[in-house]
C-alpha cells in the first residue's frame, strides 16, 4: 500500500477512531471528550492536507484503493479521489474542524453522544466522497443519517422533530437511490458489478439511458440538496438544531447532495444527465429563485439563512446540470462557496442567537458596537452569499452565468436568484450588527469566545481566498468534472485504477 | 516629473492607502482621540487626491504627450477573473473629483459626528467607499470593476443607515442597497454578455449606469435622500453615484458610439432626467428633496454629453455635479442636519456662513470657470446640428434656470427657519463646503490653464456656455422675484402652472416609488407563496401529511386486525350491508 493509499484509507478512519476513543471515555470526563473531538477532526484535516500534498493531479482518480468485499455480487471496497473528490473531502474536513473547534467547548450540556455523533457524521461524509463502489456509496449515504439524528436531536427547540423529519426525508432519498442503482446494474447487463467505473463504462455503450433512471437517481440527490419543492426539511432542521449540526448540514450535507449529482448521476448517465439536464437546470434555477424570494419574507435569522443557503445550492445544481464546462465548474465552485459560507453563517447565527436567547431578527441588534471583529468576519460569508465580487460566491455565480443557455428567462431567473438572497442576507446582517448596543440584554458570559471568532476569521479567509484566487479550486475540479462528465474519459479513469 | 511618473506608475496606492486607512480606523479608531482619528482619515483622502492629481499631470505632460498613458499592474491574470489595474488620465481625473468630495465630507463628519460612538467606523466606511471608487477608476478587468462598483454601493448603504438602521436613513440605505444590488447584477450580466451578444450586454450596462445615477425611472431612492447623515448625503449626491456611472459609460463609449439605438437610448434617458429633474426640483419645499432632483437633472446632462460623443463633457459635468451638489448638501446640512442632537449648528453665525457657502458653491460651479460651466461648453460644442443641438441648448438653459431658482429658494427657506441662538457654534462644519466652493472654480481654472479654451469646447462654444450661466443667474433672480411677489405677480396663472408642474413631479416621484413598491410587493408575495403555500401548505400539509396519514391509517387497520377489533367492525358492517340489501330487495 502506497502512502497516498494509506492516507486515503485513513481519511474516514481517523474520525471513526476518534469516535471510538470518545465513546470509551467515561461520560463525566467532558473535557477529555471534547479534546478528543476536536483533535480527531483536526487530525482528519491534517490527513487531507498531507494527501493533497502527495497526490498528483490527473484526468482520472488521483488516488485509488480497491479490495474485494463480496465478489459473487461484484461488490468491492473501492475508495478513490479525483479532483472533485479531493475538493469536497477538503471542504467536509474543514467544515467539521470548524464545527468541532468552534462549538464543542461551548455546547451547553455537552454529552458524549454529541461528540461521537459529530465524528461519525464526518467519517460518513468523508467515506461518501471517497466511495467508488455504489454499494459502499449508498452505505455511507445512509450511515451518515444515524449520527446526524443524534446530533440534531438535542436542539434548543424542536430538535427531535427536526431530526425525525431529516431522517425520514433522507431515508426516502436512500430508497430512491437504491432502486435507481439496482436498475442501473440490471440495465448494464453482464456479470453484476457495482463498481462505478465499470458500470459507467457499460452504460456508456447503451444506446440510451432511460429518463426514469436519471429521475430516480437525481431526485435522491436533489432531496439531499433540498431542491424545490423538497426543501421543507432544511428550513426546519437548521432552525431548530444545535450549531454544530447546522454547520455540518449547510457545509457538508447540502454540498454533498450536489456531489452525488456529479459523482453518480453524471458518471452513470453522461454529461447531459441522460438528456434531461435542461429540466434539472430549470429546477435548480427555480430553487435558487424561490429560496431567495422566501428569504426576503423571513423574520427568523436561522430560517432566513437556511433559505439563502438553499438559493446558493440551487444555483449550484443549475450550474451542474448545464451542458457548458464553465457552468459545471461554476456549480462546483458554488458548492464550495455554499459549504464554507453556510458553515460561517450558521456559526455566526448560532453564537448570536445563543447569546441573545432569541432567533427573531427584531431581538438582535448592536453586535457591531460590542464585537466588531466577530461582526466584520461574518461579513465575508454575507458577501459571498450575496455574490459580491472578490468572494467565492461571486466566482461560482459568474461562471454559471457564463454557461447559461436559458435565454432571456434563464438570465432573468439567474438575476433574481442572485438579487433576492443577496438583499435578504445583507438586510439581516445589517439588522444584527447595526443599531444600538443592547448591553443589558446580551449576556456577557455567552458572548463569542476568541476561539469562535478565530474560526470565523479562518472561514472568512477561505471564502476570500477562493474568491480572489479561483485557481485554488478551479483546476483540480475542472479536470475532475471533465473526467466525470465525459464518457470518453471514463476509459482513461478505468486505466488509472490499480 | 519624476515624482509625477512614480505616482502614475504606483497607481495601486490610490486604493491601497485608503484601504489601509480604513483598516486602521476600524481597528484602532476607538482608542484614538479625535485629532488623531481625523488625521488618519484625512491622510487617506489627502494622499489619494494628491497622487491622482500628480498622476494626471504626468498623463498630460508625460512621454505619451497628452494622450492617456496606461500603466498596467497585473497581479493575477486568470481570465475572466484577473485582477488587472490600469490608470489613465480619465481615471485620474475621476479619482481627483471623488477624493476631493470625500475629503470635504470627511471634514464635515469630523465636526458633525465627531462626538458620537462609532464615528471611527463611519470614517472607515467612507475610506472603503473611496478605495472602491479608486479601484473602479483603475479597473483593467471586469472583476476589478465589479469589486469597485459593489464595494462603493455597499459602503454607501451602510453609511446611510449608520445610526438609524431601521428608520430614516436606514430605509433610504435599504432602498439604495436594493437598487444598487440590481445595478451590480446588471453590470455583471452586461460585462459577461458583452462579448457574446453585444446589444444585450450594452443594454444591461446602460441600465446598470442609469440605476446607479438615479436616472428615470430608477430614481426611487431619491425622495428619502435627505434623511441620511449629511456627509453620506453629500457623497450620494454625485461623487458615489453619478460619477461612477459616467465613468462606466466613458469606459464603454466606443460600444455606445457604434450602436445607434444605444445613443438614442442615452439621449432619451438624459433628456428625461433633465426635464423631470427640473420640474420636480422647482416644486420641492424641502431643501434636501430639491437637491435630490437637481442630482437627477445634472446626471441627465452628463448622459447627454456621452450621447453626443464627448466623454470629456460627460466627465466634466459629472465632476461639476459631484462638487456642486456635494458642497450644497454640506452647506445646507450645516443648518438642517437630519440627525437631531448631534451637535448640528443652528446659531446665527453658522447660518450666515451656510447661506453664503451655499450660494457660492452653486454659482461658482455654473459661472466661469466652474466645472459645470466648462461642461456646458463642451456639451454644446459636441451637440450635433439640428433638433438635437436645439434640445441640448434647451437642456442647458433649463438646467441653469432650475439650479439658480432652487439655490435661491433653498437659501430663502434656510433663512426662514426659526433661530436657536442658544446652541453653541460647532467649529469646522463649514470647512467642507468652503473647500468645495473653492474647488469648483479652481479645478475649472486649472483645466483651462492646462488645456486652453478647447477644454470648454472652443471659443465658439463660450457664448453658449455663458448662456447657461446667465440662465442660472436669471433663474435665481426670477425665483427671488416670484418668491417676493408671489401674491402680486400673475397669481392665477402661476398657480395653474404650479399645479401642472406639481402633477408632473408627483408623477415622476410616483413612478420611482412604484418601481420600488411593485418590485418589493411582488417579491414578497412570491416569497410567501414559496414559503407558505408551496412549502408549508402543499408539501408539508398535503403531501407529507397525506403520506403520513396513509401510513398511519394502514398501521391502525393492521393493529385493529391484530387486536381482533376489526372482526367486530366487520360483523357490524356485514350485518348493515345485509340489512341494506334486504331492504332494497323488499
Amino acid at each position: 500500500m502506497t502512502t497516498p493509499q494509506a492516507l486515503l484509507l485513513s481519511l474516514p478512519c481517523v474520525p471513526v477512531a476518534g469516535a471510538l476513543v470518545a465513546g470509551l471515555l467515561p461520560a463525566r470526563r467532558g473535557r477529555a471528550i471534547r479534546a478528543v473531538g476536536w483533535t480527531a477532526s483536526l487530525a482528519a484535516l491534517a490527513v487531507w492536507v498531507w494527501l493533497r500534498a502527495v497526490v498528483e493531479a490527473g484526468p482520472g482518480p488521483w488516488v485509488s484503493l480497491q479490495a474485494p468485499w463480496v465478489p459473487a455480487f461484484g461488490i468491492s471496497v473501492h475508495l478513490a479521489l479525483d479532483g472533485t473528490g479531493v475538493l469536497m473531502s477538503g471542504l467536509v474536513a474543514a467544515v467539521a474542524v470548524a464545527a468541532a473547534v468552534a462549538t464543542l467547548p461551548f455546547e451547553p450540556g455537552l454529552s458524549r453522544v454529541h461528540v461521537v455523533s459529530l465524528l461519525l457524521a464526518e467519517a460518513g461524509m468523508l467515506g461518501l466522497v471517497a466511495a467508488w463502489d455504489l454499494i459502499l456509496f449508498v452505505t455511507f449515504w445512509e450511515v451518515t443519517l444515524i449520527p446526524f439524528y443524534f446530533l440534531m436531536g438535542r436542539g434548543p427547540r424542536a430538535g427531535a422533530a427536526a431530526a425525525t423529519r431529516f431522517v425520514v426525508t433522507s431515508v426516502t432519498s436512500s430508497v430512491l437511490m437504491w432502486v435507481g442503482l439496482l436498475w442501473a446494474v440490471r440495465l448494464a447487463g453482464g456479470t453484476p458489478t457495482f463498481d462505478l467505473i465499470e458500470l459507467s463504462a457499460r452504460l456508456a455503450i447503451q444506446p440510451e439511458v432511460p429518463g426514469s433512471l436519471v429521475l430516480l437517481l437525481s431526485v435522491a440527490c436533489l432531496v439531499r440538496m433540498a431542491a424545490l419543492p423538497l426543501h421543507t426539511w432544511l428550513t426546519v432542521a437548521v432552525a431548530d438544531v444545535p450549531t454544530a449540526a447546522a454547520m455540518l448540514l449547510a457545509g457538508g450535507v447540502l454540498p454533498l447532495g450536489g456531489f452525488g449529482l456529479v459523482h453518480v448521476v453524471g458518471r452513470l448517465c453522461g454529461p447531459d444527465l441522460g438528456g434531461v439536464g435542461d429540466w434539472f437546470m430549470w429546477l435548480g434555477l427555480a430553487t435558487a429563485t424561490g429560496g431567495g424570494l422566501a428569504a426576503l419574507v423571513q423574520r427568523d435569522l436561522k430560517r432566513l439563512l437556511a433559505f439563502v443557503c438553499l438559493a446558493q445550492v440551487g444555483l449550484a445544481s443549475a450550474g451542474l446540470a448545464m451542458p457548458s464546462e464553465a457552468a459545471r465548474a461554476g456549480g462546483l465552485h458554488l458548492l464550495v462557496a455554499a459549504g464554507l459560507g453556510g458553515a460561517a453563517l450558521f456559526l455566526f447565527a448560532g453564537v448570536v442567537c445563543q447569546a441573545r436567547g432569541s432567533q427573531r431578527l427584531v431581538d438582535l441588534a448592536g453586535l457591531w458596537a460590542s464585537h466588531p471583529f466577530f461582526a466584520g468576519m461574518a461579513f465575508a460569508a454575507v458577501a459571498s452569499a450575496a455574490a459580491v465580487p472578490g468572494t467565492a460566491g461571486f466566482v461560482g455565480a459568474a461562471q454559471v452565468l457564463q454557461g447559461t443557455g436559458g435565454g432571456w428567462l434563464g438570465v432573468a431567473m439567474l438575476a433574481l436568484a442572485l438579487l433576492c438572497p443577496g438583499v435578504a442576507v445583507v438586510w439581516a446582517y445589517r439588522r444584527v450588527v447595526g443599531g444600538s448596543y443592547q448591553g443589558d440584554v446580551w449576556s456577557a458570559e455567552r458572548w463569542p469566545r476568541k476561539r469562535q471568532a478565530v474560526v470565523l476569521a479562518v472561514l472568512a479567509l477561505a471564502i476570500l481566498a477562493t474568491g480572489l484566487f479561483p485557481a485554488l479550486v478551479s483546476p483540480g475540479t475542472g479536470q475532475g468534472s471533465t473526467a466525470v462528465a465525459s464518457a470518453d474519459t471514463r476509459g482513461q479513469a478505468g486505466e488509472g485504477t490499480p | 516629473m519624476g515624482v509625477a511618473r512614480f505616482m502614475a506608475e504606483a497607481h495601486v496606492l490610490l486604493w491601497i492607502v485608503p484601504a489601509i486607512s480604513a483598516v486602521l480606523l476600524s481597528g484602532l479608531g476607538a482608542r484614538l482621540g479625535n485629532r488623531w482619528l481625523n488625521a488618519l482619515a484625512l491622510a487617506g483622502n489627502g494622499w489619494t487626491c494628491l497622487q491622482a492629481l500628480l498622476a494626471g499631470v504626468y498623463f498630460l505632460y508625460g512621454p505619451a504627450d497628452g494622450v492617456g498613458h496606461p500603466v498596467i499592474w497585473s497581479w493575477m491574470t486568470l481570465e475572466p477573473f484577473g485582477l488587472v489595474f490600469n490608470l489613465d488620465g480619465t481615471g485620474a481625473w475621476a479619482i481627483v473629483a471623488l477624493a476631493g468630495v470625500t475629503l470635504a465630507a470627511q471634514l464635515h463628519a469630523a465636526a458633525s459626528v465627531g462626538r458620537l460612538a462609532g464615528r471611527h467606523r463611519f470614517a472607515a466606511l467612507m475610506q472603503i467607499g473611496l478605495a472602491s471608487g479608486a479601484m473602479l477608476a483603475c479597473a483593467g478587468s471586469p472583476l476589478v470593476m465589479l469589486v469597485g462598483w459593489e464595494g462603493q454601493a455597499l459602503a454607501a448603504a451602510f453609511l446611510a443607515g449608520f445610526w438609524e438602521p431601521e428608520a430614516g436613513g436606514g430605509r433610504t440605505g435599504m432602498r439604495w442597497l436594493l437598487f444598487q444590488r440590481l445595478s451590480g447584477l446588471l453590470l455583471m450580466l452586461g460585462l459577461f454578455t458583452l462579448g457574446v451578444e453585444e446589444d444585450l450586454g450594452l443594454g444591461l450596462i446602460l441600465a446598470a449606469a442609469a440605476v446607479r445615477a438615479g436616472q428615470v425611472p430608477f430614481h426611487g431612492w431619491l425622495p428619502d435622500i435627505g434623511r441620511v447623515p449629511v456627509p453620506a448625503g453629500a457623497l450620494l449626491h454625485g461623487a458615489w453615484s453619478s460619477l461612477p456611472a459616467v465613468l462606466l459609460l466613458v469606459r464603454i463609449a466606443p460600444w455606445v458610439e457604434s450602436s445607434p439605438w444605444a445613443v438614442q437610448a442615452v439621449v432619451v434617458v438624459g433628456l428625461a432626467g433633465v426635464l423631470l429633474g427640473a420640474l420636480a426640483a422647482l416644486q420641492q419645499p424641502v431643501a434636501a428633496k430639491a437637491l435630490g432632483w437637481l442630482f437627477v437633472l445634472h446626471g441627465g446632462l452628463a448622459f447627454l454629453g456621452l450621447a453626443f460623443g464627448d466623454p470629456v463633457a460627460a466627465l466634466l459635468l459629472a465632476s461639476g455635479q459631484a462638487v456642486a451638489l456635494g458642497g450644497m448638501t454640506l452647506a445646507a446640512g450645516v443648518l438642517t442636519d437630519p440627525l437631531a442632537g448631534l451637535g448640528a449648528v443652528l446659531g446665527l453665525p453658522a447660518r450666515f456662513r451656510g447661506r453664503l457657502v451655499f450660494g457660492l458653491v452653486c454659482t461658482l460651479s455654473l459661472l466661469p470657470p466652474g466645472l459645470t460651466f466648462l461642461g456646458f461648453g463642451r456639451l454644446l460644442a459636441a451637440a450635433p446640428q439640428g433638433t438635437l443641438g436645439k434640445l441640448a441648448l434647451a437642456a442647458v438653459l433649463v438646467a441653469g434656470v432650475a439650479t439658480g431658482w432652487v439655490a435661491q429658494r433653498v437659501v430663502r427657506s434656510l433663512g426662514a427657519e426659526p433661530a436657536d441662538e442658544g446652541l453653541p457654534v460647532q467649529r469646522g462644519l463649514a470647512f467642507g463646503p468652503w473647500l468645495l466652493a473653492a474647488a469648483a472654480p479652481a479645478c475649472g481654472a486649472l483645466v483651462l490653464w492646462l488645456n486652453g479654451p478647447a477644454a470648454a469646447g472652443g471659443e465658439q462654444a463660450w457664448p453658449l456656455a455663458l448662456l447657461g450661466s446667465g440662465a442660472a443667474l436669471a433663474g435665481a433672480g426670477l425665483g427671488w422675484l416670484v418668491g417676493r411677489g408671489r401674491r402680486r405677480v400673475l397669481p392665477e396663472r402661476l398657480a395653474q402652472t404650479q399645479l401642472v408642474t406639481q402633477w408632473l413631479a408627483d408623477t415622476g416621484l410616483g413612478l420611482g416609488a412604484a418601481v420600488v413598491q411593485v418590485s418589493v410587493v411582488t417579491a414578497r408575495a412570491l416569497g410567501v407563496i414559496v414559503w407558505r403555500v408551496l412549502g408549508e401548505w402543499i408539501m408539508d400539509g398535503l403531501v407529507v401529511a397525506t403520506a403520513y396519514r396513509t401510513v398511519q391509517g394502514i398501521g391502525m387497520a393492521l393493529r385493529g386486525l391484530q387486536n381482533g377489533n376489526v372482526h367486530r367492525y366487520m360483523l357490524v358492517i356485514t350485518a348493515a350491508a345485509l340489512g341494506l340489501v334486504l331492504w332494497m330487495l323488499r
